[in-house]
């Protein structure tokens, strides 16, 4: 091998290693918005486009009032606190349940994303239990008691070096337009931040993953991350994927480790 | 008068012989091209959804004998998957130019 070829593969292999170093990413993701939303701050986009505009906001926190997912976090409560038939339970795989704050993981053995939604129904048929439809009401319910239980905790996520490649599949699912509108998930959430679709405000990518499940106005539901990536994409035009595919476990975990070190403040209300 | 009679004979014979070509086969090959291009974007996550109604309406067109309907639609079914796989394929150059500086 030339010295010239071997200065270009450790070129390209420097390159490889900067595409992928996650909390660079997430360094220059939080100026992006420290830039573009001077007078707030990065941990207040855990509350989404309410961080953004101050008249929603003021109707918001009166809807927090009486929070529409109140009673999804009671029965996600009784479903937690259910016996399987071999005498086991959730608490045998989550303790208390407060474990959001370190979903998704990348497992080593599967190789592969697990988010909570995948880890329940591995606790489920690990105790001879069929797994819980993905779209179905139990599992957001159960993640909706999770997720309030986890409350305050601080999102802390690890990716380990077998976990970088998952991680930049789901960065460029982000970055990368799709649908007949082209539009990138960054469009929205980076570029037309701050600014209105219709009557909505578009909320920031910091925090996008802090708050769910979300009981959406709109669905008269809670319902999980992935029910909202399925939409954003058709509402591109682009085909939505099955809820925990791999794709969208990918960008999940990408848009969790954006938001390493903010609270989690699940389950919410959104319109 | 006998002009216009003469030029309508020959637009009539004109669209004659263009739904003439067309054939059942010759639809529904462009309706299976733009399947195959569909499912190529498809599986790198930049299926249009437009392109699916698309074939479903040509289907449907050609399965009531509309054959210039289905015609019209599945060229545009083919124009849109097409235009999904350029998506994909340029998509995998620019995408890290939309992420912010480190």
């Amino acid at each position: 091998m030339t010295r010239g070829t071997v200065c270009l593969v450790a070129l390209l292999a420097g390159a490889g290693s900067a595409s992928a170093d996650p909390e660079s990413d997430r360094q220059a993701l939080a100026r992006y918005f420290e830039q573009r939303f001077p007078d707030v701050e990065v941990a207040a986009h855990i509350d989404g486009a309410y961080a953004l505009n101050a008249q929603t906001r003021e109707q918001w926190l009166a809807m927090e009032d009486f929070p529409p997912y109140e009673f999804s976090v009671d029965d996600g409560e009784v479903l937690f606190g259910a016996s399987f038939k071999d005498g086991s339970g959730y608490q045998d795989c989550f303790g208390d349940g407060n474990v959001k704050a370190h979903f998704p993981y990348f497992d080593l053995k599967e190789q592969s994303v697990v988010t909570l939604e995948l880890a329940i129904n591995d606790c489920r048929v690990a105790s001879g239990e069929e797994p819980l439809a993905y779209d179905g009401e139990d599992i957001a319910l159960l993640s909706a008691y999770m997720a309030f239980t986890s409350r305050d905790s601080v999102i802390d996520i690890e990716v380990p070096p077998e976990g970088l490649a998952a991680y930049e599949e789901g960065k460029q699912y982000y970055y990368s337009r799709r649908g007949q509108l082209n539009f990138s998930c960054s469009h929205c959430h980076m570029q037309m931040s701050g600014m209105k679709l219709r009557a909505e405000t578009l909320s920031a990518t910091i925090g996008h993953v802090t708050h769910w499940p979300v009981y959406r106005l709109k669905w008269q539901e809670i319902g999980p991350l992935h029910r909202r990536f399925k939409e954003c994409n058709e509402q591109v035009g682009a085909e939505g994927l099955e809820y925990q595919s791999e794709t969208y476990r990918n960008l999940e975990y990408f848009l969790t480790y954006m938001s390493q070190g903010l609270p989690l403040n699940g389950p919410a209300s959104r319109k | 008068m006998k002009r216009f009679i003469a030029l309508s004979s020959m637009l009539f014979v004109c669209l004659l012989a263009q739904a003439n070509q067309l054939t059942m086969e010759s639809v529904s090959e462009q309706i299976l091209q733009a399947e195959s291009l569909h499912q190529e974007a498809r599986t790198v996550g930049h299926g249009w959804v437009v392109t699916l109604k698309l074939i479903e309406q040509a289907k449907a067109a050609l399965a009531d004998d509309q054959l210039i309907k289905a015609d019209e639609l599945s060229k545009r079914a083919l124009g849109t998957a097409l235009a999904s796989v350029t998506q994909s394929i340029k998509e995998k150059r620019v995408w890290r130019s939309r992420k912010p500086s480190s």
